[in-house]
């Protein structure tokens, strides 16, 4: 089943990480302040903390998208300086092109990398498949629900087949039952496609329910205050979340963030 | 899309039947055709001047198709100029706006001055008018695009003319269709104006000529044609909206 711990390699390693946003006429905001953790191979890790600690900021640093004030990111041993295909994205919103089909939105990374499309279209079926998007491939972005345009979003983030797959509170807009059975399906597809994932959230029920380890940070500035390794047995059903083990995760994280 | 009901169609229908009758017997019975013509007797102008109103039809027609697209030639590439330069944009925004405030009427005679009285100065004045609200639409709907999209083409490593034709273009449809609506009726007016200021042929003339027989009817007949071309034109703008940007209010 799972591997242990020492056994597991690094794929990205962060390394006392910094943000200072500098602005003109007001105080340079510190966001981040020596963050520092790696991600090994084939993990689900979550990064939870208060609104304003700098999840999203600490995502988009390790993405490439925003340069870093101090510190350093590599992924299998090579600096992230800016983005790459090999870092797949999910966003807070879904991000579908509305003049693309589905399926030509989940092609879209194939198509700019300009590679054979025709071996790339069963993939992006089978992905499509495997998130229950099947018989949607042909449907406008808009005539789907929001969990069923997130879950494409997550097929076009892994059709490229990237190292590690980082989501930015991708069901914050959707609804408590949706969330719950989005969780499933991300817990499914993790399995299935064994991606080093990175999520970041500020629901710590969802965090423990799908994370290997939980990054817990403090508000602003952000800075790793611990890390809760997240010892449940898989695949995890919903009455999981009704054992005192979990209960006890949930508080231990909770007790974190609020003692600051 | 929402049902339209027989009744919403035939009400509208009843009441320009209905308008239009009234216009005829209150023509008839109460006013000289000089000031007020009936429908009956536009129409009767109208086919007695066929000829005429067709050969100069196709020549005001030339002018607005041929400033129309010249102007959204220049325009669009002017619009998506300002996009990615700031000096540019500099120079032309000041230049637009000059173009647009100033009355166009007072600026014709100038134009007919240095174009002459025909084709050029119809073209050039159309072409005037269709600039303005390309190059503010074009540059507006190129930049109406989240931020979200951009990073989420820059993580997948897409070059700056892939974001461009891949995102910032058809984001920009919308926009730019909506320009090119406004700039259609314009360019009808900008060719109008040219032959009235300097009336030598196409339907402007034939209007400035009937105003100076006193042909009212005729010159009702004239201003019914350009109606009538505007509604063309414009339906045709819809028609290839509908066609390029089919996902449009979705």
């Amino acid at each position: 089943m799972k591997k242990k711990n020492s056994e597991r390699t690094t794929l990205m390693k962060v390394d006392s990480l910094s943000k200072i946003f500098e602005r003109k006429k007001i105080e340079p905001i510190t966001a981040l302040k020596n963050i520092s953790f790696d991600a090994y191979e084939g993990e689900f890790l979550s990064i939870v903390g208060p609104s304003g600690c700098g999840k999203t900021t600490l995502l988009r640093l390790v993405s490439g998208i925003l340069p870093m004030t101090k510190g350093e990111v590599t992924l299998n041993g090579e600096l992230i300086k800016k983005p790459q295909a090999g870092i797949g994205i999910v966003f807070q919103k879904a991000v579908l092109f509305k003049w693309r089909t589905i399926l030509e939105n989940v092609m879209l990374p194939v198509e700019v990398k300009g590679l054979n499309t025709e071996e790339f279209r069963k993939k992006a079926m089978d992905l499509l498949e495997l998130v229950g998007l099947k018989g949607f491939e042909k449907r406008s972005p808009k005539e789907l629900s929001g969990g069923m345009q997130q879950r494409a979003s997550i097929c076009r983030a892994l059709i490229n087949d990237p190292s590690i797959l980082l989501m930015d509170e991708p069901f914050g807009a959707l609804d408590a039952l949706t969330r719950d059975k989005m969780n499933l399906w991300l817990q499914k597809i993790w399995s299935e496609e064994k991606k080093t994932v990175i999520f970041v959230t500020h629901y710590i029920p969802e965090a423990v329910f799908l994370s290997d380890r939980v990054i817990v940070l403090t508000p602003r500035p952000g800075q790793v205050c611990n890390i809760v390794k997240i010892d449940l047995p898989r695949p995890r059903g919903e009455n999981v979340k009704n054992t005192p083990k979990f209960g006890n995760y949930v508080r231990k994280i909770r007790r974190c963030i609020t003692d600051v | 899309m929402k049902k339209v009901k027989l009744w919403d169609i035939l009400i509208p229908v009843f009441f320009f039947i209905g308008a239009i009758l009234a216009w005829e017997f209150i023509a008839k019975w109460y006013a000289s055709p000089f000031i007020f013509p009936a429908p009956t007797e536009i129409i009767y102008a109208f086919g007695e001047g066929l000829d005429r109103v067709s050969y100069h039809f196709i020549l005001t027609l030339e002018g607005v198709v041929l400033g129309f697209i010249i102007g959204v030639v220049i325009g669009t590439s002017l619009g998506i100029g300002i996009v990615y330069s700031g000096i540019l944009k500099r120079i032309i925004f000041p230049v637009a706006i000059a173009l647009r405030v100033t009355p166009l009427v007072a600026i014709a005679p100038i134009i007919v001055i240095w174009f002459g009285f025909g084709l050029s100065s119809k073209i050039v004045i159309a072409m005037i008018i269709t600039l303005f609200p390309i190059i503010i639409n074009t540059s507006e709907g190129l930049q109406m695009v989240e931020p979200e999209s951009i990073e989420l083409m820059q993580s997948i490593e897409a070059t700056k003319a892939q974001i461009f034709r891949k995102l910032r273009l058809p984001s920009a449809m919308p926009s730019y269709f909506a320009g090119l609506k406004i700039a259609i009726g314009g360019a009808v007016i900008g060719a109008v104006l040219a032959e009235v200021v300097a009336p030598s042929s196409g339907l402007g003339y034939l209007v400035v000529l009937a105003t100076s027989y006193l042909d009212t009817p005729f010159l009702f007949a004239n201003v019914l044609v350009l109606f009538g071309m505007g509604i063309a034109l414009f339906e045709i703008v819809v028609l290839l909206e509908r066609i390029i940007v089919p996902w449009k209010g979705k």
